[in-house]
């Protein structure tokens, strides 16, 4: 009797626990799809090829020289990567291609609501070569969406233009009708630029006692290795005098100064900005974040308009408050001002998708979206009028 | 002028048109004396649904041209996708939620 009991027990608790992973499988992978995609196009080419001459080894000045072409040439550009999407596409976005490969833009990663409830997710890793080199960019979003919450987290990489940003937010959502939804709640984004801190130019303007440059503009290129000769040249029966400039393996890379700053100069205040700007940790600031969303879909008319604002009351808890964008006007040519306050700021986005299909040979389209955040803005839009002659 | 007149009446009316069939919508037809044989359409919780009774929404069961009760319509943006009937008995098909869930399982693949 114990035996029959401990198997009934055993066959009722397997068949709870089958059930539990086939809920858990509908809820995490139901509809999702597994993808592994890349993509080999040409690389850019210069529209105008660049020649030069060198002397001709075996001759002078005067023989005829040697023509170089000193054009940019890279190998072709490739992209190649993997990922596991479950993300709806609302009624209006039609599928680009019959296949994911990771290059796909929804608006229902930027909208607060989504097209379905639950769970959603996109993780997508790439490796790409673009005009010879290599970078590595990812996008991993995970959101679940109740008919009273939202829940977000987001990472994204884009390796060729060093863009980083991570995003966590939690809202409360009330729909009104069937079209219209209202959000509210928190959010945490990271940025990794500093504002209004610029190092070469605090550097530059740095002063001795006598209010003189502590830092003369040259003595940059000394940090570096280079190194200014004096000389002296005649010229016309006159007598030049003149600095030229080597680099750390003692090679000419200016005849004078002049040159040098417009040159090299200029390369290595950059490598200088960089520097510093590395030494900074990633800045993390959580906001307050409002929200809205309208949708109406027929198959001849659309209309989706959603937007979100994040009121002036950000609070840093990540990275050195003096160098983030709450204290962006605290930065003048003479370093840091901390007598002055941080400015709060307004951050927003919006959104607009417009159909409408006049009749089956005549359309109208609107899209576009645009974001403000911090002090970078970000803005697409297109619109199409289509007549189709039969 | 008209024409912007046009351009903001239309979609207005569009947007207040017909709103029991908007997204994933599931509508039970029936009456007071075919209540017996209704369906529960709590599994359908995570979609629009209605009840819709003839002696208070006469209109709508003749523009939908109801002709047995229960009738229960799936519709998606306005288009109906399927329309599950009773029979002589005043019952639905027993397989009416499953037939149901069919249709919406499809209509939500769709969407990814």
């Amino acid at each position: 009797m114990k035996q029959l009991l401990t198997l009934l027990f055993m066959i009722m608790s397997l068949t709870a626990q089958g059930q539990f992973f086939k809920d858990l499988y509908k809820e995490l992978f139901k509809y999702s799809t597994l993808y592994v995609a890349g993509d080999i196009t040409n690389s850019y080419e210069e529209p105008v090829k660049d020649y030069f001459v060198r002397t001709n080894p075996d001759g002078g000045l005067y023989d005829i020289p040697e023509v170089v072409d000193g054009t940019d040439y890279h190998e072709f550009d490739y992209r190649y990567g993997f990922g596991i999407r479950k993300l709806a596409r609302f009624d209006y976005e039609i599928k680009d291609k019959h296949y994911y490969d990771g290059s796909e833009k929804n608006t229902g990663l930027s909208a607060p609501t989504s097209a379905v409830k639950g769970l959603e997710y996109v993780f997508h890793f790439e490796r790409e070569r673009e005009r010879g080199e290599m970078f590595e960019n990812h996008k991993y979003f995970i959101r679940h969406t109740g008919k009273y919450h939202i829940v977000k987290l987001e990472s994204r990489a884009k390796g060729n233009v060093d863009f980083k940003y991570k995003s966590a937010e939690i809202r409360g959502r009330l729909p009104i009708g069937k079209k219209f939804s209202f959000s509210v709640g928190a959010i945490y984004r990271s940025h990794q630029k500093p504002y209004g801190y610029n190092p070469i130019e605090i550097w530059l303007n740095e002063t001795d006692e006598n209010g003189n440059a502590a830092n003369p503009w040259y003595t940059l290129g000394f940090e570096y290795g280079y190194d200014d000769h004096y000389t002296t040249i005649q010229y016309q029966g006159q007598t030049l005098h003149e600095w030229y400039w080597t680099d750390p393996d003692g090679e000419i890379v200016a005849h004078t100064d002049l040159e040098f700053r417009e040159t090299v100069f200029t390369d290595l205040m950059n490598q200088y900005n960089q520097e510093r700007w590395a030494e900074l940790d990633a800045f993390g600031v959580l906001s307050p974040i409002i929200g809205m969303d309208f949708i109406h879909y027929k198959n001849n008319f659309w209309v989706h308009f959603y937007a979100n604002y994040l009121p002036p009351y950000h609070k840093y808890i990540q990275g050195d408050e003096a160098y983030s964008y709450l204290h962006r006007d605290c930065w003048k040519i003479d370093g840091y001002d901390p007598a002055k306050d941080g400015q709060q700021w307004e951050d927003y986005q919006g959104g607009l998708v417009f159909g409408w299909k006049l009749s089956k040979s005549i359309g109208i389209f609107v899209e576009g979206e645009y974001t403000k955040f911090w002090d970078s803005e970000i803005y697409n839009s297109s619109v199409g009028l289509n007549i189709t002659l039969k | 002028m008209k024409l912007w007149i046009l351009l903001l009446i239309l979609p207005l009316y569009t947007l207040h048109g017909q709103n029991f069939k908007a997204d994933i919508s599931i509508v039970q037809f029936s009456a007071p004396f075919t209540s017996d044989a209704e369906i529960s359409l709590k599994p359908f919780n995570d979609f629009h649904i209605y009840n819709f009774c003839i002696t208070e929404k006469a209109d709508i069961f003749k523009k939908e041209k109801i002709k047995f009760l229960p009738t229960v319509i799936l519709y998606n943006n306005g288009k109906e996708i399927i329309r599950v009937e009773s029979d002589i008995t005043l019952s639905l098909p027993e397989d009416c939620k499953d037939t149901i869930l069919k249709h919406i399982d499809k209509l939500i693949e769709s969407k990814f």
